[in-house]
């Protein structure tokens, strides 16, 4: 990260891009959410694996964050680049959770302990693990992207100095 | 820098601290005003973030589901290596039982395995959790989070300052109430010291992990973090009744710099986590140790002398003198002789427990808890444990930083009563939604 904190001055395109990022990946963790939410409650397919309502509460928040960053995007203020970081490091919060507990129930499984010897990898696979991976794949798309048109820009300037 | 001394004198009725701290962001708005040029790229990530981290409706579930996640990896990350540790003590008392001196093999296999053996499970919850408050502290966030609760408790008219103090309590209350002392005014310190101890210490979570893990294995995560949410919310709550009631006095704003965020290190944090984990084994081969070995005695002995069975023992009469009064509470004698012993420090509640069902490993240990008391039972008792006074450093603490034997009484006995009182819901609550 540089002195300026990775910022630069962006483009109504590149404002309009994430704005409809912040939209879709928030709308996609509030689904995911209240879904788990509901399955938790024994709402909808009381059978499923993943049976937390208070994890379905936390997708809900990381949702909350990416939409409530939508609003100043449209307005092209840089702040709402912040709700983007702040949703993505909560989401990356929840995914290295599962990743760890992925991990270590993996073990226990390995271990043949008690409790570990019924675990299925199926069980660990919950939305907060695979939301992720996309959301930080597009990402880091959309950050090379904007970091290649920075330095492009700069090269331009530096060209005509 | 100097502040003249007639603005401190003129000022009355305003904090110190705040008139220093204008005076020193007035000086740095003028030296910025000379050297700083605004400008887009000037903009920080630090503040940016702090935008949606201390954001007036955000800044409180985004706290939540940090804290959420912080339980949830300091309990599902850690079961498999409390399972790895109970193996091996397993292992070792399968031999210290078959030595041929029956009450040496007693005291080794019940006493000192089934006891500290036991509370050593409980290592890496422990770890775990001050591995994750590390990694908060280091990146700053854990200041964030103080300033986060200081705006509700300024908004229902409580000292701000005082979650300072009451964060420390997570780690444990001795130093919160000590931390007491940079409270202002009389009467909010003294609220502060009162309400300090209703914050779940480290020495809680062996309990919560225990009970949650036997009667909600799939929830057992979500249920400890209820129970610290809890803590926050009834230490809030009395530090308004005693505001309301016995103490008034006005309310300061918290005055705090946020540090910059930072990426923490994993050297920093590791080294973070093992120094309060060997304070913890060094406690557990010392005073839970000495603990385990009175307990096992006072377990083994009773009016008929030595090797009775536990139930005609010292710990199963001081069990029973105790029993009409947590009958309402559906709490059997062991678990009462449990609670009893963990006025000595709270870890030496899962001891007892181990001890007194003189069963070996978690899944007996669980089994017999499972006979002993129902689930809405469990939640009592974690409610009770989280309440009612933490250890007997925490009754000197009180005594020594209040100064006085009334408000020592008081500190103890209005614990236990809102301890009681609180399970008591728990209990016709949860009798009403389960039937």
């Amino acid at each position: 990260m540089d002195r300026s904190g990775g910022f630069h001055s962006s483009t109504l395109a590149e404002f309009k891009t994430a704005a409809i990022f912040a939209a879709l990946v928030g709308a996609e963790y509030g689904i995911l959410g209240v879904l788990q939410i509901l399955v938790g409650l024994d709402v909808v397919n009381p059978n499923s694996l993943i049976n937390d309502p208070i994890g379905g509460i936390m997708l809900v928040v990381v949702a909350l964050v990416y939409i409530s960053g939508v609003r100043p995007l449209l307005e092209e203020d840089q702040e709402g680049y912040a709700y983007l970081a702040v949703g993505a490091i909560l989401g990356g919060i929840l995914f290295v959770l599962q990743i760890v507990i992925l991990g270590t129930n993996a073990l226990g499984w390995w271990l043949q302990l008690e409790d570990w010897r019924e675990w299925i990898i199926l069980s660990d696979l919950t939305p907060a693990l695979l939301l992720f991976i996309p959301v930080l794949l597009v990402s880091i798309s959309m950050h090379r992207e904007r970091r290649g048109e920075k330095t492009e820009t700069d090269n331009e300037k530096g060209g005509i100095d | 820098m100097k502040v003249p001394s007639e603005v401190l004198d003129v000022e009355k009725g305003v904090d110190p601290q705040i008139v220093l701290a204008d005076e020193r962001y007035s000086i740095i708005g003028e030296i910025l005003c000379d050297v700083y040029e605004p400008g887009q790229a000037k903009w920080s990530w630090s503040d940016s973030l702090d935008k949606v981290f201390l954001h007036r409706y955000l800044g409180l579930p985004v706290f939540l589901v940090i804290i959420w996640s912080m339980f949830n990896f300091t309990f599902q990350a850690s079961a498999v290596f409390m399972a790895i540790i109970e193996v091996i003590f397993e292992w070792i008392g399968s031999y210290t039982s078959q030595i041929p001196i029956p009450w040496l093999a007693s005291l080794l296999t019940d006493g000192v395995i089934g006891g500290v053996g036991f509370i050593l499970v409980f290592v890496p919850p422990i770890m775990f959790m001050y591995f994750a408050i590390s990694i908060l502290e280091d990146s700053g966030y854990l200041a964030r989070a103080a300033f986060v609760m200081d705006r509700i408790m300024v908004r229902m008219g409580l000292q701000g300052r005082s979650f300072i103090p009451l964060l420390l309590g997570f780690g444990c209350t001795v130093p919160a109430i000590m931390a007491a002392r940079t409270v202002d005014g009389d009467s909010n310190r003294l609220t502060t010291i009162l309400v300090s101890p209703l914050m779940s210490c480290a020495a809680r979570l062996p309990v919560y992990v225990l009970i949650a893990g036997v009667f909600f294995p799939d929830i057992a995560g979500t249920i400890v973090f209820l129970l610290y949410i809890l803590g926050i919310v009834m230490a809030v709550t009395m530090a308004l009744i005693f505001k309301k009631t016995i103490f008034r006095e006005e309310s300061t704003p918290l005055l705090m710099e946020l540090p910059m965020y930072q990426v923490p290190t994993f050297h920093g944090s590791v080294i973070h986590m093992w120094e309060r984990a060997s304070l913890f084994l060094k406690k557990a081969g010392t005073y839970l140790l000495a603990g385990a070995i009175i307990l096992w005695f006072l377990a083994n002995t009773g009016p008929g002398g030595f090797g009775v069975p536990v139930e005609e023992s010292f710990v199963s009469i001081l069990g029973h003198l105790f029993e009409p009064f947590f009958a309402p509470l559906g709490f059997n004698w062991q678990i009462i002789a449990a609670l009893a012993f963990g006025l000595l420090a709270k870890e030496v509640v899962v001891e007892a427990i181990g001890i007194i069902y003189a069963v070996q490993g978690e899944a007996a240990i669980a089994g017999a808890l499972a006979l002993s008391i129902t689930p809405v039972s469990a939640i009592a008792l974690m409610v009770f444990v989280l309440l009612y006074t933490p250890c007997i450093a925490v009754i000197g603490t009180v005594r020594k930083e209040t100064g006085s034997n009334k408000w020592t009484a008081f500190s103890v006995v209005y614990q236990i009563a809102l301890a009681y009182a609180a399970a008591l819901v728990v209990v016709v609550v949860g009798g009403l939604l389960v039937g």
